[in-house]
């Protein structure tokens, strides 16, 4: 709180937002210093949704503990749950079978764009246009009921298993896909027009809240938000896992890194990623979806890393092994995290409602944050 | 007949013996009518506001009290007056209760000068629309103090933005008014009303019902719109509705006040809100002039002027605010002040600029 | 990289002036064109729940259920296997020993459970415990009518999750005759 316990000044505010605010996106708590409506200085509080994933993990075993990462990133929880399997599996040694890879990419890139259609929603309400959160959620919702169908849950889906998917896909479910895919492709527009396109909207992201490439490096920042500002980095692409290396698809990086850029980035991810969905049920081999593990699941002594791109941002998942049904020790990168710590420098010098309008462009899941 | 004999015993008996003992008694029947219909007016508006948002939203909006919905806000009305009344310990508490009759008091007294029908004008005062746009802009004052007493920080920035925000956007208001006195020669809310008759040059075709209405003369369109977007910001709707701003100050300057404190600000806030439309449809759109047939025969009496054309048209207009509310987001503070000095205060200048040269080119 | 054009501005105030007013005037008509026809021509999303259901997917997990045999009694051998990996420690099984009759007409020690307590409060309804049973006799169900006012009745007995309606989707599988596809491990 250094800087924070200084006396305020009588012309200052220091005022506190959150854990209860309707836009903090859960429980974050920012302190800010305030001269009239401009921001002097922001400091962040996190930890009030702590809930000892990592521990929970190194005590319950892979196995046990594969239904948790769906708690962490809950707008994402494929990615999440693909990290920590291919942990798992590149720990042991474990071979995933064909099908089940391509069921992998289809399953989070169909969760990816549910997950930048929350934030297009919650961003455009962040900055008043209440509507278009219901419009994205009606359209996440076409998504969450194929997850339903596919895995039986629509949030905490606990599809991704260690050695391939829990489920195939049930007969059916590749025409309703598709037409899922061409109805949110077909309502994109109308996103533009209702919100990235206005002009009162254009005049409250564009130009604000700029990072530059260095300081979203410097900061570790990773996913959207380091692309938007121009850091030209997708793990999907520069460190392939599952079969994205057979895959056609454009990362998508802006210029300025303002919150226009951080919007527009994801709504051409979701492009991307219909593209990436279109090309997984067309390419979609036949065959096992799962590898049979021994009924007592043990990870030998050695060290992985497996970390897959996130809705947002690089979610990493690094085990040491001890030979156990349990890693002996379990870290995981959160590209929340990461992304949340430019904010302090972003926000000082821009006005209160800019606030919001800054959070809600780097789309922080707050379960992600403190884990 | 029998019924005139009952009516006539009842006036006879009851009402001339109160008349005669306090003759000031009648003045207070068009008040009786106008807090009814604010009341009412009220009700309907908050069930319209949620249809209006769900149908805009795909969804359905209130179903279950009555036929769709409609008693909803009846019941919410009931909801907010068995709540607990909680006052911050820290407050003013006497500032903190007499703010929201501040803010209510004069969106109700405004409705005096606003002429329903023919002849449905509680008080035709010769300074009618001087009269509603002065008690009109008190309201800011219960406002300011809801925000500075409850003694809430968030409360304090949203009464700041309250108070800054109604303060500016009176100018384009008034000068968008301007043009209509100019235009009418008169204060009068009633001779506004019949001056838009007809008869005077109009971008509409001559000869029909509504060529006289002011929003079809140059400066009366171009300061129709601004009026409109004035009003806007006037009652704290989308994309101007800051003070109250929900996903940055929480609720802004109301954020402490709850059950029947907080239903009078709602109450004040929709009031207002069919007030400025009434104002609007008033001197712009011909009040309550029929659009169709102004004395019409037979079966088209009943599209002839009358008290029903003024419904019709504040409808329309509230309809259009809300459609507008529930698309547009919300504007930053400074943008919104640039929006009114930089951008409709010249406007309504280089207007009434306009409306001089048209007063003088075709006469009032 | 296709991105949505940025706001091109004329470097003459006046002219950036009337642009102004002119993008927000056109972008916002645009704007109301879409919730215009949102809310007149496009049909409603909302479903009025307890009036009107969804129908939900087979493999909707929910309320758990144990499968009975042709005389009623549970398949379950109480081995203890979704107990051990239930990652939640919601479910708790006693063995006990049964005599049955063959349909050979021999008859047969057997486990069975004693008290087999699922506490739904704490379930996460991960389906873990589904697929490690060695018989298949535990199936999470479409089954979520179960919610409580009182915590202690979400802890169902072993009658309570005999219940035969509705199907899990393996139960639909083999009724349906349709290949075994899900549930299996």
């Amino acid at each position: 709180m250094q800087g924070h316990a200084e006396p305020v000044h009588h012309e200052e505010m220091l005022i506190n937002m959150g854990p209860q605010h309707p836009s903090t996106h859960g429980v974050l708590r920012l302190l800010l210093r305030l001269r009239g409506e401009v921001i002097e200085s922001a400091r962040f509080v996190i930890g009030y949704l702590h809930r000892c994933h990592e521990q929970l993990t190194e005590q319950n075993g892979w196995i046990r503990a594969m239904p948790l990462p769906d708690r962490l990133d809950y707008l994402s929880p494929i990615t999440s749950e693909w990290a920590m399997a291919l942990a798992a599996e590149r720990l042991a040694q474990v071979e995933v079978p064909e099908r089940a890879e391509w069921l992998r990419v289809l399953s989070s890139e169909l969760y990816r764009i549910a997950s930048h259609l929350v934030f297009v929603g919650t961003f455009a309400m962040d900055v008043g246009a209440t509507t278009m959160f219901l419009y994205t959620f009606r359209e996440r919702e076409l998504l969450l009921d194929i997850f339903e169908k596919l895995s039986g849950q629509r949030m905490t889906c606990h599809y991704i298993r260690v050695g391939g998917v829990g489920w195939d896909l049930p007969s059916g479910l590749d025409a309703e896909i598709r037409r899922v895919l061409k109805t949110v492709e077909s309502r994109l527009p109308e996103y533009d027009d209702v919100f990235t396109n206005n002009r009162v909207a254009r005049a409250r992201i564009e130009g604000v809240g700029t990072m530059s490439a260095e300081r979203c490096r410097a900061f570790g920042a990773s996913g959207p938000v380091a692309r938007a500002s121009g850091v030209d980095f997708d793990l999907r692409r520069d460190a392939p896992y599952g079969v994205y290396d057979k895959l056609d698809f454009d990362v998508v990086t802006g210029e300025r890194g303002d919150c226009l850029d951080r919007l527009t980035c994801r709504t051409m991810e979701i492009r991307e990623s219909i593209k990436l969905c279109r090309q997984a049920l067309d390419g979609l081999p036949e065959g096992d979806i799962r590898t049979k593990l021994p009924a007592r699941f043990k990870t030998p002594e050695g060290v992985a890393y497996g970390a897959v791109e996130g809705g947002r941002g690089e979610c990493g998942y690094f085990a040491i092994g001890d030979g156990g049904e349990a890693p002996y020790r379990l870290k995981i990168r959160s590209g929340c995290f990461s992304n949340l710590h430019l904010i302090e420098k972003a926000l000082a010098g821009w006005k209160l409602a800019d606030v919001v309008a800054i959070l809600g462009s780097i789309d922080i899941v707050l379960g992600d944050v403190d884990r | 007949m029998e019924e005139r004999g009952w009516l006539e015993s009842l006036v006879n008996g009851l009402v001339q013996p109160l008349y005669d003992a306090v003759p000031w008694i009648v003045h207070l029947v068009p008040l009786l009518w106008i807090l009814v219909l604010v009341a009412v007016s009220v009700l309907i508006l908050i069930w319209a506001e949620r249809k209006v948002s769900a149908d805009i939203q795909s969804r359905v909006g209130p179903l279950h009290h009555g036929p769709i919905g409609v008693f909803q806000s009846v019941w919410d009305a009931l909801k907010l007056l068995t709540k607990e009344d909680t006052i911050p310990r820290q407050a003013d508490r006497l500032v903190f209760c007499i703010a929201p009759f501040i803010a209510f008091v004069p969106a109700v007294l405004v409705y005096v000068v606003i002429p329903f029908g023919k002849g449905w004008i509680a008080a035709d005062l010769n300074v009618g629309l001087w009269y509603l746009l002065s008690v009109g802009s008190l309201g800011v004052v219960g406002v300011i103090v809801a925000g500075w007493a409850s003694n809430n920080k968030w409360s304090l920035l949203g009464g700041m933005r309250a108070a800054a925000q109604l303060i500016t956007y009176e100018i384009p208001m008034f000068l968008s008014v301007v043009v209509v006195i100019m235009m009418a020669g008169t204060l009068s809310m009633d001779d506004i009303v019949r001056n838009q008759a007809g008869g005077r040059w109009s971008l509409a075709p001559p000869e029909t019902p509504f060529a006289g209405w002011y929003c079809f003369t140059i400066p009366g369109l171009i300061a129709s719109v601004l009026y409109l977007v004035a009003a806007l910001a006037e009652v704290n709707r989308q994309p101007f509705d800051l003070p109250e701003a929900e996903s940055e100050l929480v609720s802004g300057f109301n954020t402490e006040y709850s059950g029947m404190r907080f239903a009078i600000f709602f109450l004040a806030e929709f009031s207002n809100t069919a007030l400025v439309a009434g104002i609007a449809a008033t001197i712009f759109f011909g009040g309550w002039s029929s659009p169709i047939v102004s004395e019409g025969e037979g079966i088209w009496q009943i599209f002839g002027d009358g008290i029903v054309w003024y419904f019709v048209k504040i409808t329309a207009l509230i309809y259009g605010m809300m459609w507008v509310k529930w698309t547009l987001p919300r504007v930053r503070i400074d943008q919104m002040l640039q929006v009114a000095w930089k951008g409709l205060i010249p406007l309504a200048l280089i207007n009434v600029a306009i409306a001089v040269a048209h007063v003088a080119w075709v006469g009032p | 990289m296709g991105h949505v054009p940025r706001t091109q501005v004329s470097s003459n105030p006046i002219i950036a002036f009337f642009q102004y007013v002119w993008s927000s005037l056109i972008t916002a008509a645009k704007g109301l064109r879409v919730t215009g026809y949102n809310a007149w021509l496009r049909e409603r999303v909302t479903v009025a729940y307890p009036k009107q259901e969804l129908d939900l997917s087979l493999r909707t997990r929910a309320k758990h259920r144990v499968l009975v045999d042709d005389t009623g009694d549970p398949i379950c051998i109480a081995c203890g296997q979704c107990q051990r990996i239930c990652p939640d420690h919601c479910i708790l099984v006693t063995r006990k020993k049964v005599t049955v009759t063959t349909p050979e007409g021999e008859e047969k020690q057997v486990n069975r459970p004693d008290e087999f307590v699922i506490d739904l409060a704490r379930c996460m309804y991960c389906n873990l415990c589904a697929e490690v049973c060695p018989v298949d006799c535990l199936h999470l169900t479409r089954d979520f009518k179960y919610s409580s006012g009182d915590v202690h009745t979400m802890r169902i007995e072993l009658e309570g999750l005999l219940r035969p309606e509705p199907l899990s989707e393996y139960e639909a599988n083999q009724t349906d005759g349709a290949d075994d596809e899900g549930g299996e491990e």
